[in-house]
């Protein structure tokens, strides 16, 4: 009896080293360079639900804010509807005020961009602003990502995506009690995905955001 | 009107007005440190845009080790260690497709030996700019003197910048200013001595322990640049947090 327990013990100790060594992980590497770059940065998934990411601290108060990276899905592995956050805004008490989502559906991957309205609620943006599509779909290549944010009355707001050539954008909100103060790019709420386990890479690349709408 | 001499005046402003400022990257330590660094606000980053010109400078931290030996042409106590430099080989890669070299020049400053390190520009037609310092001249900064003996020469023992590159920026993008070193696919020897020593402070043997490349970005948009970062230096430290690393 003594020995079964014994046994019982080191296999729950075995289990719980195992699951406190797993964790989704973030790191710069030549593997996920895109647009002729060294490096880039690797989303490492290992079915857990562990956020990784990395996080821009240097947005002070922004009500207008854009930012654009490359994003390689890489192949990941997703079921239909599956889906997760890889890229978070926050305000500097940090609620979570413009994400863009990660999905696959029907052979295809695909990105969605929510925000955050006055009342807490998440808006979509669509391919025309109140309806016509919210998700783009993208290619599993390299694929540059526009973000655009104006937070403001009814008369000011806007979120808008661009990839692939193609924008869905929202208006017409109320958002004044927001404004960006940090970014998370990566998996910042894997904790949070619709389905998985997530098991693979995706791949992001030269990061940049302005404090202006594109040109 | 002709902006060019005001631009040039507040390119000089600007450039003094930064030149106290300190704000490397590395720490000091046992070991010595080389960073390619933005003379502006002492980052490791630049935003430039297209056509115009970048200066990029390479500094040295020495480290603190400092011991002493007795060589053949003196008496004792010649200062050795990594906080005495006596020689130095650093080589820079860039991309020329997004930044075309214009000029180089070394550091002014005559109290250490960093007048005397010389550019070495013959690899440019390969994306290369480097700097050398095998020994100090008996004519400061003249390669036609001859060396003065190890018991006489300058080191390079203060945390300075030695060399100071300038690009012009190209194609709108994002490159990189690479320090090249032993860990590369194309290993390079990057490297210093003391004259104590018997072999040089590498990043294998532990002489050499924060390098820190430079991420350039050529941008129309840079005064409403807010962060960027191609990883191209490797790492995530430019940003404040990363978590699951």
């Amino acid at each position: 009896m003594k020995a079964l327990r014994l046994t019982l013990m080191v296999v729950a100790v075995v289990a719980l080293a195992g699951s406190a060594a797993a964790q989704n992980t973030v790191y710069a590497d030549a593997s996920a360079a895109m647009n002729g770059t060294n490096f880039g940065l690797v989303l490492d998934l290992d079915g857990s639900t562990s956020n990784a990411f990395v996080e821009d601290q240097t947005p002070a108060d922004e009500t207008v804010y854009r930012a654009s990276f490359w994003f390689d899905p890489n192949d990941l592995s997703m079921s239909p509807t599956n889906k997760f956050v890889i890229f978070l805004a926050r305000d500097a008490t940090f609620v979570n005020i413009l994400r863009l989502q990660f999905n696959y559906l029907n052979g295809a991957y695909r990105v969605r961009l929510q925000v955050l309205k006055n009342n807490s609620a998440w808006a979509d943006t669509r391919l025309n602003d109140t309806d016509g599509a919210r998700f783009i779909t993208i290619g599993n290549e390299p694929t540059w990502i526009t973000i655009e944010a104006v937070f403001g009355d009814a008369t000011a707001s806007l979120a808008q995506v661009t990839a692939n050539g193609v924008t869905h954008y929202k208006t017409t909100y109320q958002s004044t009690l927001w404004s960006v103060d940090r970014i998370r790019m990566g998996g910042p709420r894997m904790g949070q995905a619709q389905g998985g386990p997530f098991t693979g890479t995706v791949y992001f690349d030269e990061f940049e955001s302005f404090r202006t709408l594109a040109p | 009107m002709n902006r060019a001499p005001i631009r040039l005046a507040a390119m000089t402003v600007a450039l003094l007005a930064t030149s106290l400022v300190s704000a490397q990257t590395t720490q000091p330590g046992d070991a010595i440190d080389i960073e390619i660094f933005n003379p502006i606000d002492g980052s490791n980053a630049f935003c430039v845009a297209p056509n115009e010109i970048v200066e990029a400078r390479i500094f040295v931290r020495p480290g603190t080790n400092a011991l002493s030996c007795t060589l053949s042409c003196s008496g004792p106590n010649v200062p050795g260690g990594s906080a005495n430099i006596a020689t130095a080989v650093i080589d820079l890669a860039f991309d020329g497709s997004k930044l075309s070299y214009v000029s180089d020049s070394i550091e002014s400053n005559a109290a250490t030996a960093a007048v005397q390190g010389l550019p070495q520009e013959q690899n440019l037609v390969d994306n290369r700019i480097g700097w050398a310092l095998a020994g100090s001249w008996t004519t400061p900064g003249d390669p036609g003197s001859t060396l003065l003996s190890p018991c006489d020469m300058q080191m390079v023992t203060t945390a300075d910048w030695l060399f100071r590159m300038q690009f012009q920026a190209a194609a709108d993008g994002t490159t990189t200013l690479r320090l090249r070193q032993e860990s590369d696919s194309e290993p390079f020897a990057l490297s210093f001595a003391d004259i104590c020593g018997t072999e040089a402070f590498k990043q294998s043997n532990g002489g050499i322990d924060e390098i820190r490349h430079a991420v350039v970005m050529v941008s129309s948009d840079c005064s409403d640049l807010i962060f960027f970062d191609n990883f191209g230096t490797g790492g995530t430290e430019r940003w404040a947090e990363t978590s699951g690393s």
